[in-house]
């Protein structure tokens, strides 16, 4: 840019400019995340009639996430698609085609390991238990980074494959066929081993999760560039598809890096059986060390699991009196519980809460003394921690990507890259709304769907509220009262007060110490609609999965990308909402399916063969142009958006409901949206064929 | 540097037909030309699903292709009769094909005229004369008023493509930002004599005499046949009113008959309208992400601003490794007597570097309008 050329606008006109500028991308977010918050708020609120806790909070957040949404959807617009287009469209002149593959390659493994999302596959992985799925276990916590540099390598596969495509004008859909088919033919053979079974959901999730909000719309900016210089066809669609085949390919990877695991761990047992003294050996190489897993046993397992584990109650006694006098110990178990108190009431197993309580009292005063600090300033901990924290993901995963391209282009491209300092504030504007954004996501949004989360199974069932434990001290046998019912089986219970009212709680004598007159129990609540009459409840479950789908993939920053271009693409002819609406449809039925399987602990193997079967043939009658746009909006559905979401309500329904794993949902999120796209390109391929029998 | 006259061929062809005029034009020998996308709108009929009686007509739009390629003055006609008789333009909907004179300036020799191979023509195949294109360039959502007053005066089907604007925004830094650059460039064509009155009513409802709106200038076409398709829907006769149109076009010859505006009672511009004249058109094509940088060293000589559009370029053989074939088309308003001067600063741009390998297009402008700064 000419310096002497430039004008300068009077101030008042710029900013009145800018003002605008800002209000009208934020305002469009607005509306967009609007639809979500105040669903999940009417749910939790008026149809559960559970409260909403630290609503301030989340308020605060929700606002957070709405800017930082805005920042980061006009940094992708800004920096991030023309960044990738521009390298997309000089590549094919200036370089031969292997060093583009291996190019599109490293460009994939990065992408996928500076993806924040996969982060979330390991929230998911703390409530898997070791002892019912060790597979899955060891893959979510010890191998992590295995696990990751699978799905890396799965998604560099895709890219090396996509551009394959690009150079030979190939169609997507022999590709589809071969992978689809592959994949299900081994997902079958998967399920007749106990361990390969639970990674099933996993290896189905992680190809939805890997492709983010940062790398669709690089990725399909630079496929729609090399598309633009090589293809055949005239059709600027060409460029998709390069989304599908890195949701699909990591599928194929993580199962292969699951069966190259079996080896090393144990098969699923009761967790007594499964801890038995005599496995240790085995055990303790599923942890990073003995200390690690003993922690897990204690905090995870129940009574008589720790008694197989240690043998005898002496051993027992050893351990915890070691605890006692080891505060470095101490920290790492109450890592996230500011004091022992705490900890223990939230213990899932009340007979190892009673033994503790009873046998040492003094286990309830120890304090962690790293929490206590942070807790003390709550303001500095949040804008150190949490904003500090999220600034670094942001910066991880778009900093090395980005830094990836400009070096390749100015070594390999050596030419001016146009309007280099608009895309410069684009990346700096999509770090600062990523930051902004899961600041916000932390402070507010995963908290309400946390809480809805929860929440959801009272529709129809009775839950335990864990964090909400009650441990009565000096609980006199007096003040236990006897009721009968109908049938003439006594139950008892007694009367407490709490917040000035009195209530009642059943009692059973098996959580109660006489000595000690201390008494633990959990609180429950539900269902909804009496112990009788579940169904709705059921159909109360299924229709907030499906809205809470819908809504929030509206809001999705990489769908939004995605459909955008599309429409661009076609001059309108594929409206961005058509498709945006289509996608969010499918998203939402997709979650509600993923729902029914969790519910009724279906195997994921039945929702995935008859949706792919029916996608092959679908596909199949589609024009190719439409199976690409298809095929790749299933995977901008899963992002920072509707990921967070979704976890919660599977943990949630998963944790209450007692299944194994709550993985898969998003799988199902993925497969549905292909289909919802699918069946509106045959409709609109149909009005286009119809056009000339009109005239 | 060389310079010669050349006749354009435009044609329009609906989406799903791309891809047989593609192969017909291969067969006449059209080795290379220019494509880009674009989107019609037409009018549709629709019968309420619940009350049977209730008719709605809504806008439709549906793909189209845009085909652009050079042939020899004494292929044009030729040319035109074999795409309308091969694509059976005849039949309203399909699309439109015409022709314009324009003066080329490229590097090389005339390659790029495509020689043309037909043998026979046929004498009965209908084209008019006396045509006049209108090009209109709004910002980008705004397409839709000027679109609805091509479809009410029922001219022809307007044909949408996207582009990217510079000029002023430019200068701006980086607040420009701020500012969208995209365009939507609505082209219609229309019958001579009602050239001017529809041009008044695309000003006045679109208000491209408003700052920032948009411009608008008419360009003449030689020869062609233009999609009259507005209408679709339920047909009631053997014959639609646009087949009705189309046949008497063809016995006169030109559509000057269905001129809908008189010349006498004209109603004469309002103030407000700045008319220009003595424009002429220089529209240059060149590899993608190149069209920006020339655009910006014309700016600074003396240019006022530019709409480039993305263009799909198709070569039967490769062996010019310089044209990429994604390729970019802009579009540049100035007056006549700035020409050399503007081509002299293309040229010195780079323009016609192998990194560009550009080829300019100087069209003639019939009038032109856009706001006029008060004095």
């Amino acid at each position: 840019m000419n310096k002497e050329n430039k004008i300068r606008l009077p101030l008042k006109q710029s900013v009145k400019l800018i003002v605008s500028y800002i209000s009208n991308r934020v305002l469009e977010q607005f509306k967009k995340i609007s639809i979500i918050i105040l669903y999940l708020v009417f749910f939790q609120t008026i149809i559960l009639k559970m409260p909403l806790y630290e609503s301030g909070m989340i308020a605060i957040g929700l606002i957070i996430i709405i800017i930082g949404l805005a920042f980061f959807f006009e940094g992708i617009m800004l920096g991030l698609m023309p960044l990738g287009e521009s390298l997309g469209l000089k590549l094919p002149k200036k370089a031969k085609l292997p060093f583009i593959l291996v190019f599109s390659f490293v460009l994939g493994v990065l992408a996928t390991i500076a993806e924040p999302a996969v982060g979330a596959l390991k929230a998911n992985g703390i409530f898997v238990k070791a002892w019912e799925a060790p597979l899955l276990f060891v893959m979510l916590n010890k191998y992590t980074f295995l696990l990751v540099t699978a799905i890396g390598i799965g998604v560099g596969i895709a890219a090396f494959i996509a551009m394959l495509k690009y150079f030979f004008s190939l169609s997507i859909k022999p590709i589809l066929y071969v992978s689809i088919i592959l994949l299900l033919i081994i997902s079958i053979f998967s399920i007749f081993d106990k361990n390969l079974l639970y990674i099933l959901g996993l290896a189905w999730d992680s190809g939805g999760i890997t492709t983010g909000p940062v790398t669709v719309p690089l990725v399909v900016a630079l496929g729609i560039g090399v598309s633009r210089i090589v293809s055949k066809t005239n059709s600027g669609l060409a460029g998709f598809g390069i989304v599908t085949l890195a949701s699909l390919i990591p599928v194929l990877t993580v199962l292969i890096l699951g069966a190259s695991l079996l080896g090393k761990v144990p098969e699923p047992d009761s967790s007594e059986k499964f801890f038995e003294a005599q496995n240790k050996d085995k055990i303790v190489s599923m942890f990073e060390s003995e200390e690690d897993a003993e922690i897990y046993i204690l905090k995870n397992t129940n009574f008589n699991t720790w008694m197989s584990y240690f043998g005898s109650k002496d051993e027992i006694t050893t351990y915890i009196e070691n605890l006692l006098s080891d505060t470095s110990l101490q920290n790492k178990i109450f890592s996230d519980k500011k004091d022992s108190n705490e900890w223990i009431k939230s213990i899932s197993d009340a007979e190892l809460a009673l033994f503790l309580t009873t046998k040492y009292p003094e286990v309830f005063d120890i304090k962690n003394d790293e929490l206590l600090d942070k807790t003390e300033s709550m303001f500095g901990y949040i804008i150190k921690g949490v904003l500090l924290e999220n600034l670094k993901v942001a910066l991880l995963s778009i900093a090395p990507l980005i830094a990836f391209l400009f070096i390749v282009y100015f070594i390999f491209i050596r030419e001016k890259l146009f309007d280099l300092d608009i895309i410069i504030l684009g990346i700096v504007f999509s770090i600062v709304g990523l930051t902004l954004f899961n600041f916000g996501k932390d402070l507010g949004f995963v908290k309400l769907g946390k809480q809805t989360g929860e929440g959801l199974p009272v529709a129809i069932k009775k839950i335990k509220l864990s964090e909400n434990k009650k441990i009565f001290k000096n609980l006199d046998i007096d003040a236990i009262q006897k009721s009968i019912k109908e049938d003439g089986t006594i139950e008892k219970f007694f009367y407490y007060k709490e917040n000035d009212k009195y209530k009642t709680t059943t009692f059973d004598e098996k959580y109660y110490d006489s000595e000690k007159k201390i008494y633990a129990i959990d609180d429950t609540k539900g269902p909804l609609f009496g112990e009788n009459n579940i169904i709705p409840g059921f159909i109360i479950i299924l229709i907030f999965c499906f809205f809470m789908g819908y809504s929030a993939t509206l809001a999705e920053p990489a769908l939004n990308a995605l459909a955008y271009t599309v429409e661009e693409l076609t001059v309108g002819t594929f409206n961005k909402n058509l498709l945006i609406q289509s996608v969010s449809v499918g998203v939402g039925v997709g979650i509600m399916v993923g729902a029914i399987k969790i519910l009724f602990d279906i195997p994921l193997i039945y929702l995935l063969i008859p949706p792919y079967i029916l996608l092959l043939i679908l596909t199949k009658f589609t024009e190719e142009q439409f199976v690409s746009i298809a095929w790749d909006s299933a995977g901008v559905t899963t992002g920072p958006v509707t990921v967070p979401l979704v976890i919660a309500i599977g943990l949630g329904l998963s944790s209450q409901v007692g299944v194994v794993e709550g993985f898969g949902i998003l799988a199902a999120a993925s497969a549905f949206p292909i289909l919802s796209v699918l069946s509106t390109s045959m409709y609109l391929s149909f009005k286009r064929k119809s056009y000339l029998s009109d005239i | 540097m060389y310079k010669f006259k050349a006749i354009k061929i435009v044609c329009e062809i609906y989406g799903e037909l791309s891809s047989a005029l593609l192969s017909s034009l291969k067969e006449i020998g059209v080795k290379n030309m220019n494509i880009h996308n674009g989107r019609s709108v037409s009018l549709i009929e629709k019968s309420s699903k619940i009350f049977s009686n209730l008719i709605t007509t809504k806008m439709e739009e549906s793909p189209f292709d845009i085909y652009e390629f050079y042939v020899h003055e004494e292929d044009e006609l030729k040319v035109i009769k074999y795409i309308i008789k091969k694509n059976e333009l005849f039949i309203p909907g399909r699309g439109s094909v015409y022709s314009i004179k324009i003066d080329i300036i490229t590097n090389e020799d005339k390659s790029n005229i495509n020689k043309i191979n037909i043998t026979q023509t046929d004498d009965s195949i209908p084209y008019l004369t006396k045509l006049v294109g209108i090009r209109c360039i709004v910002q980008k959502g705004n397409s839709l008023t000027a679109i609805k007053t091509a479809l009410s005066v029922g001219s022809s089907v307007p044909i949408v493509s996207i582009g990217e604007g510079a000029g002023l925004r430019d200068k701006l830094g980086l607040l420009r930002i701020a500012i969208s650059a995209e365009k939507e460039i609505v082209n219609i064509v229309v019958n001579e004599n009602d050239a001017d009155e529809i041009m008044n009513i695309l000003i006045q409802t679109a208000k491209i005499y408003d700052v920032g709106k948009g411009f608008i200038y008419t360009y003449p076409i030689n020869k062609g046949l233009v999609n009259t398709k507005i209408y679709r829907g339920r047909q009631k006769y053997a014959a639609s009113v646009d087949q009705i149109i189309s046949a008497i076009d063809h016995l006169k010859g030109n559509a000057d008959w269905r001129r809908k505006f008189s010349k006498i009672d004209r109603y004469s511009y309002s103030d407000k309208i700045n008319i220009l004249t003595n424009l002429i058109d220089i529209n240059f094509n060149c590899n993608e992400g190149a069209a920006m940088d020339i655009i910006q060293s014309v700016l600074r000589t003396g240019g006022t601003g530019a709409t480039i559009g993305k263009i799909k370029s198709y070569f039967e053989d490769d062996s010019d490794e310089n044209i990429y074939p994604a390729r970019e088309i802009s579009y540049m308003t100035i007056p006549e007597n700035h020409k050399d001067k503007i081509i002299a600063s293309l040229i010195s741009a780079g323009i016609f570097q192998p990194q560009s390998s550009g080829i300019i297009e100087i069209i003639k402008v019939g009038k032109a309008s856009t706001y006029k700064k008060p004095n």
